[in-house]
């Protein structure tokens, strides 16, 4: 008996976790991405959507973007001082991605894949390369502003109601100067309740 | 000159009420709970949404060639109201452009308070929009 027991509990074990995984077959619908989620409580799409429709909107009004000239903008990443995992690259690509849309802006990539346009550059010298076709070193665009953030949270918890406060900034530099052009924040706070039969 | 035509230009906005109950109007079957104006006028759709909420008015500027529109609601009776709206935008020839920011947007309206929800288009080429109001879904 005893032997049939060591048996049968890995495959009820491997038989359990195929269910979990096809838990939701049958049951997955296409959802319109900008809806509102209210999955859980945690930082979640509509809260990115939030963030990045005040932060583009407030930028777009600044006199820096008023689209006599368009600055050559850099993203860096904004910085989780959260509590939760949150994928902040998410927030600083959508916002690249509307500005972009906006027309306003030039972004820079360098900060991002400056080793490998290096390199790019450095094989467009080779000999492989056909000479009229190869780019020129030094002439990558630098960039006049620099945006900078961090989301922070407050979390609230009496055992049966929760509240999640989150707070995100965003800076403009000037990189030239150092000063601050702009700055916006944009908060949110979720609240729930656990229900009867949740741990 | 495109901010001189742009300033003459009657921004004409249609305001529509969506409930997540179906409506007792006329019903574009297109779009269930959606009514759509013919003229393009602004109109206020008396669904049952509207008994507990209105709207009051609407207003609409540029900034940096930029449409941004406002929109005022009101509530009518003694009870807080959790809502999600949300505006959408539409060039010179009625496409609509930036859907990506056309995005719903909870938000909590105090009983007998008034609000005003604004949005701005993020791109000089939307020259009308629409605005939706819907309950909690």
């Amino acid at each position: 008996m005893k032997k049939y027991t060591k048996l049968l509990l890995p495959a009820l074990m491997l038989t359990l976790s195929g269910c979990a995984t096809n838990a939701y077959q049958g049951n997955v619908s296409y959802k319109n991405a900008n809806d509102i989620e209210q999955t859980t409580l945690n930082f979640g799409s509509t809260d990115l959507n939030l963030i990045v429709e005040k932060m583009v909107t407030s930028l777009l009004r600044t006199p820096i973007l008023d689209g006599k000239k368009r600055p050559v903008i850099m993203l860096s990443k904004v910085k989780n001082k959260t509590s939760e995992h949150i994928d902040t690259k998410n927030i600083t690509d959508k916002i690249k991605t509307t500005l972009l849309k906006s027309g306003r802006v030039r972004v820079t990539s360098y900060n991002e894949i400056g080793k490998e346009l290096q390199d790019e550059l450095a094989y467009q010298s080779s000999k492989y390369i056909k000479k009229d076709t190869a780019k020129k070193i030094g002439n990558q665009i630098a960039a006049d502003y620099k945006i900078y953030g961090e989301i922070t949270s407050i979390e609230k918890n009496d055992g049966s109601n929760i509240d999640i406060y989150y707070k995100m900034t965003l800076n403009l530099a000037n990189i030239e100067t150092g000063l601050t052009e702009w700055a916006d924040e944009k908060e949110i706070r979720k609240s729930g309740s656990k229900s009867l039969f949740s741990n | 000159m495109k901010s001189i035509m742009k300033n003459c230009l009657s921004i004409t906005a249609t305001l529509l009420l969506i409930t997540a109950c179906n409506s007792q109007g006329h019903v574009d079957p297109s779009s269930s709970n959606i009514m759509k104006s013919k003229n393009s006028k602004v109109i206020i759709n008396n669904i049952p949404l509207s008994y507990q909420v209105s709207i009051d008015g609407y207003d609409s500027r540029f900034i940096n060639d930029l449409l941004e529109a406002s929109v005022k609601i009101s509530s009518k009776d003694a009870t807080q109201h959790t809502l999600e709206y949300k505006f959408k935008w539409y060039d010179a020839t009625g496409f609509e452009t930036a859907e990506s920011l056309s995005i719903w947007k909870p938000f909590v309206l105090d009983a007998s308070d008034s609000i005003a929800l604004k949005a701005l288009a993020i791109t000089p080429k939307v020259e009308t929009f629409k605005f939706y109001i819907r309950g909690k879904q």
